[in-house]
């Protein structure tokens, strides 16, 4: 039933309704929203981008097709525009100095962990531990890594939080 | 295997990127090393947790209304551009002498019938040559020398057009390159929709309407057509794939070989002294020298495809062949009828009965003439099995 209720409001977005690509992006939210949060560690850079991601969707609706799920094909979008921002900094650049409030606070004792690692080490455990890409796929997007460097920190990170976890509990 | 292999292991044991074997034999001896086996537990809880964390982050409702904002400023710039491309191809005043001439002859009502019956006529003449004319270039132009470009498409990621970025329109002759997480995709009018992927290149070689050709320089890239009408054609070397109201995936290998397979529909396969259809479900590759294998069906089982590497060797080894019908199954019968084709003529009819007792041959199927290699009757035979299969 959800599965053709998301068929029906992207046909219905493919065919240039708004609304439905709105309702689309409400259900989406919370999930592109989240992973811009994870993975940039500001809310305000956040904002920006998630309204950026849903923007080139929108754009790029027509190409969706029934068999590419909606989800993969929005947050492939999605962290190409984060790292894309992790690279050039453009929209932190645009905010200058004011971006000092717009830290990420969280109540998650593992959420705060992660939220506190070192920028390379955040994204990529993020992508692999929490998004499922391999280390391959990293690679393909960190072309500055070699799959061997993406899998020693992998490793650093996960002994890192691996401890940090033993004593919270 | 020791504490310290262990350490090396632990993390493609959680990435589940160990063999079998190895994965057996890791299990057995962690249970010797208490330090990495507490690390592994320490690892296991953190993936739990990792796996029980929740969306912690819930954009504003504002987002949403800015969103909308700028969903209408795109489509009004649509709309704005749109409206000066028309303005741009409109001719002021190329309609209006035929109208003036006919006001102008009402107004004075005077000329005799004959008159306005030869400017009628030459009216009509003149009219019908232009048109002709017209057609004529245009047909000239658009359909037999189309130089109309495809309409390009970057999905995402950073894709060069001769190196160039940001062209949206693609011309005969221009070499398209895809770089690290990339895809975009090519509308071929009508007829096509060719889908590329990372790391991937090709070069468009004809953008004619009868005649659209694009050379696959590396990399992977799904042809997908959208109509039956196929004038579709990928040239490599000496081999050109048609296909045929479906989709096929076309891929180059680490090693510089390439693999075709085909996902809907069929397609045909030219090279230079052969041609053979390839079914939906069924693949083949093409090795150095424009050597092409055997095609082979998804499902056929590992025995069946190790006999087939044999056979792809020398399609006339006895011994090969005999292992290969033991292990055949009704979805490998287009692979045989392939083979029935290559192999001498002594060696047909054994694989004629194989073929046979899956699929009894419909009437107008001989079995001489197939045992003869008769190339109609064959592609008759592989149409029947293939809308059977």
């Amino acid at each position: 039933m959800q599965h053709d209720y998301f068929q029906l409001l992207i046909k219905n977005a493919q065919k240039g309704r708004k609304n439905a690509f709105i309702d689309l992006c409400k259900l989406n939210g919370k999930k592109i929203y989240t992973l811009c949060v994870r993975m940039l560690a500001n809310k305000k850079i956040s904002d920006v981008l998630t309204v950026q991601i849903f923007k080139q969707a929108w754009e790029n609706i027509r190409f969706v097709r029934e068999e590419i799920s909606f989800d993969t094909w929005l947050k492939g979008i999605a962290i190409y525009n984060i790292l894309e921002e992790v690279r050039t900094k453009k929209i932190k650049e645009k905010f200058g100095g004011a971006l000092t409030d717009a830290q990420v606070v969280s109540t998650d004792p593992l959420e705060v962990m992660i939220l506190s690692l070192p920028e390379k080490e955040r994204i990529i455990f993020i992508m692999n531990q929490i998004e499922g890409y391999t280390y391959q796929e990293i690679s393909d997007y960190l072309f500055d890594y070699t799959e061997k460097e993406i899998k020693f920190i992998l490793r650093e990170t996960r002994v890192k939080l691996a401890e940090a976890m033993t004593n919270e509990l | 295997m020791n504490c310290n292999e262990i350490n090396m292991l632990i993390d493609d044991y959680l990435d589940d990127l160990l063999d079998p074997e190895t994965k057996k034999e890791f299990e057995e001896s962690i249970e010797y090393c208490e330090e990495q086996k507490q690390l592994l537990q320490k690892y296991k809880l953190l993936e739990k947790r990792i796996s029980h964390l929740p969306l912690s982050f819930s954009p504003d409702e504002g987002i949403f209304d800015e969103l909308k904002d700028n969903l209408l400023e795109i489509d009004t710039l649509r709309s704005e551009t749109d409206e000066a491309d028309k303005k741009s191809r409109l001719k002021p005043g190329s309609k209006s002498k035929v109208s003036i001439k006919e006001k102008s002859s009402r107004r004075k009502g005077v000329k005799k019938a004959s008159t306005k019956k030869s400017i009628a006529a030459y009216l009509l003449v003149s009219v019908a040559t232009t048109a002709l004319i017209a057609f004529g270039i245009y047909y000239y132009l658009y359909i037999y020398n189309n130089t109309s470009p495809w309409k390009f498409n970057v999905r995402y990621g950073l894709v060069t057009v001769n190196q160039k970025n940001g062209v949206e329109k693609i011309y005969k002759d221009d070499t398209i390159v895809l770089w690290d997480s990339s895809n975009a995709l090519v509308s071929i009018p009508g007829k096509f929709d060719l889908e590329l992927f990372s790391n991937s290149s090709i070069q468009v070689l004809d953008t004619r309407t009868m005649l659209n050709q694009v050379k696959v320089l590396y990399g992977k890239a799904v042809f997908n057509s959208i109509n039956r009408e196929s004038n579709f054609s990928l040239k490599q070397g000496n081999i050109s794939i048609s296909e045929t109201n479906g989709e096929f995936i076309y891929e180059t290998g680490l090693d510089g070989s390439i693999a075709v397979s085909v996902k809907r529909g069929w397609v045909e396969v030219t090279a230079i002294n052969e041609s053979f259809r390839v079914a939906g479900d069924y693949s083949f590759s093409i090795h150095e020298n424009s050597r092409l294998t055997l095609p082979v069906h998804k499902n056929a089982s590992p025995k069946f495809k190790s006999e087939l590497n044999q056979l792809n060797s020398t399609v006339n080894d006895v011994a090969a062949l005999s292992t290969l019908m033991i292990e055949t199954k009704p979805t490998d019968a287009l692979t045989l009828l392939r083979i029935l084709e290559l192999v001498t003529p002594d060696k047909r009819e054994l694989i004629f009965q194989k073929v046979s007792n899956i699929f009894q041959p419909p009437a107008n199927i001989d079995k001489q003439d197939i045992l003869k290699g008769n190339k109609r009757m064959l592609e008759q035979w592989w149409s029947y099995i293939e809308t059977k299969l």
